[in-house]
């Protein structure tokens, strides 16, 4: 007769398990589905997928690192579906028309402008890597290929770009978040 | 905190995860380096920043996990019990309310004097999370094992709702109608947004992440505004607001597409727990798009007066908007 109430129990236990997870890893698998997509809702769409399936199947879910492993990897594989199937293209597209230049204009404009300038002042090779990859959107993979190179070089280019941007950019963005919070 | 694999996360590898490129041993290594140290977050920040900078398109921006946390459930139930429920949401308004042990509920009905009421609507979830609409139009989100219930068509001065367990209530704003849950042998009234309510075996603690609460006992109780956290010690039935912000506390994400400053304004009555005032009712057409995250109001209030061309003036929980027109 103990069985039922046990049974509920541990029913409890792993949906409570469930949410732990969530709040744990929502942010962080969120973010991570946006570098792939580039677009907020399509991301929150894969998370939630994710934890569906989670959901379905929490009675096997027990051992925190292997659930960890498993989420990531089944928000890339997801993300990499959605993009295979190209609609977010289409839609990031469609987005960028309409609003996608609204967001944050008074702080992003002015930070772009000065940040395109400092990728003009990047060596040559890491400039056309960069540019390629950030303002054409194409993949490492892609970038090797047209320029001949190995996908590791290419990598090793974008680490290199970011160092420089971010070491020149610091004192920039700091002083223009503060500009815009005191005089604007 | 030892990365999967043992990657060592460098430039190379944050390019590429910001580049979408990383794999997930790649972009499990860079959460748990974010992680492991505030150096490390920080640096991480900036390349982000550097990443946005160099972007054409939309920034990375986390959408409120209680909402998709909802959603989440109430996808769960559907599939589980194979119908769906209509459910109004009041976003902005989302009250989150997480409470601990459930043994204080048997003390308090022990304790209290009040009287039920004859025809008391009970809503108990069983095995699965239960979703309930409340007479007006308020969601409860009721966990397995917890118990709600409350007068039909919340009859009474307040809506007042009885808790054993745990419950996220999504309240619709009615500021003469005031909101109250009632757990251990206090009270916990909605004056504005997001708060979250936990209790351990001396003491219940409230940390208002927007807007403002009231936690009370009889006659006796604080209120806690956006940022601030209070607790109740049992024992002693006294109310502390703790003297230091709690650190750490997000300040909520925004998205306005074309919307009319009407609109903007009362979600960030709710969010902020202020009263915005037209002065001149014309101002309230205004539209416009813009999204803001994790925000103080004086920044959204002076952005909107840049873009649309008005005066935004705060006097302490007040916004008083005066101007001609709005750039169209």
């Amino acid at each position: 007769m103990h069985l039922p109430l046990e049974m509920k129990q541990g029913h409890d236990k792993l949906v409570s398990l469930v949410e732990h997870y969530f709040h744990t890893y929502y942010e962080s698998l969120h973010r991570y589905a946006f570098t792939i997509l580039k677009d907020n809702d399509q991301a929150k769409d894969a998370v939630q997928a994710v934890f569906l399936k989670l959901w379905e199947k929490r009675s096997t879910i027990d051992e925190e690192q292997s659930v960890k492993s498993y989420l990531y990897t089944a928000v890339y594989n997801y993300c990499l579906n959605v993009k295979r199937h190209d609609k977010v293209k289409d839609r990031y597209a469609a987005e960028s028309n309409i609003t996608g230049d609204d967001s944050n204009q008074l702080v992003s404009k002015e930070i772009s402008q000065r940040i395109m300038s400092q990728v003009a002042a990047l060596p040559p090779q890491c400039r056309l890597i960069f540019t390629k990859s950030r303002f054409e959107g194409k993949k490492y993979a892609t970038i090797a290929a047209e320029m001949n190179l190995s996908v590791k070089t290419v990598e090793a280019q974008m680490g290199k770009a970011l160092k420089i941007l971010r070491e020149k950019l610091l004192d920039l963005i700091i002083s223009l978040v503060i500009f815009f919070l005191w005089y604007s | 905190m030892n990365s999967p694999g043992h990657i060592q996360v460098d430039e190379e590898v944050l390019a590429k995860y910001l580049s979408g490129e990383a794999s997930p041993e790649e972009a499990m290594a860079v959460d748990n380096w974010v992680k492991a140290d505030d150096d490390n977050r920080r640096l991480f920040e900036q390349a982000m920043k550097v990443w946005e900078g160099t972007n054409t398109g939309s920034y990375w921006q986390l959408p409120d996990p209680q909402i998709t946390l909802t959603a989440l459930r109430t996808q769960a139930l559907a599939k589980s019990s194979g119908r769906i429920k209509a459910i109004r949401w009041s976003i902005a308004a989302a009250v989150l309310l997480l409470l601990g042990a459930t043994g204080l509920y048997v003390g308090w009905q022990k304790k209290n004097a009040l009287q039920p009421p004859l025809a008391l609507i009970t809503r108990t979830a069983q095995d699965i999370t239960l979703q309930d609409t409340l007479p007006d139009h308020s969601l409860a989100t009721i966990q397995p094992g917890s118990t709600i219930a409350y007068t039909p068509g919340f009859s009474g001065a307040a809506r007042e709702i009885q808790l054993s367990g745990n419950a996220t209530f999504d309240v619709t704003s009615n500021p003469v109608k005031p909101f109250r849950v009632r757990v251990g042998d206090i009270q916990v009234q909605v004056l504005g947004t997001v708060f979250r309510v936990w209790e351990d075996s001396q003491h219940i603690r409230v940390q208002v992440n927007a807007g403002a609460v009231k936690m009370y006992r009889n006659e006796d109780g604080i209120v806690l505004k956006s940022g601030q956290a209070g607790s109740y010690e049992k024992a002693h039935h006294r109310f502390i607001t703790d003297s230091i912000p709690a650190v750490g506390t997000r300040l909520p994400s925004f998205t306005f597409t074309n919307a009319s400053l009407k609109d903007i304004a009362t979600q960030l009555e709710k969010a902020y727990g202020i009263h915005v005032v037209f002065k001149n009712k014309k101002l309230e057409a205004c539209t416009m798009s813009s999204s803001f995250d994790n925000k103080t109001k004086e920044f959204i209030f002076d952005v909107i007066s840049i873009t649309l061309n008005v005066q935004c003036r705060i006097e302490k929980d007040t916004v008083y908007i005066s101007g001609m027109g709005c750039n169209e």
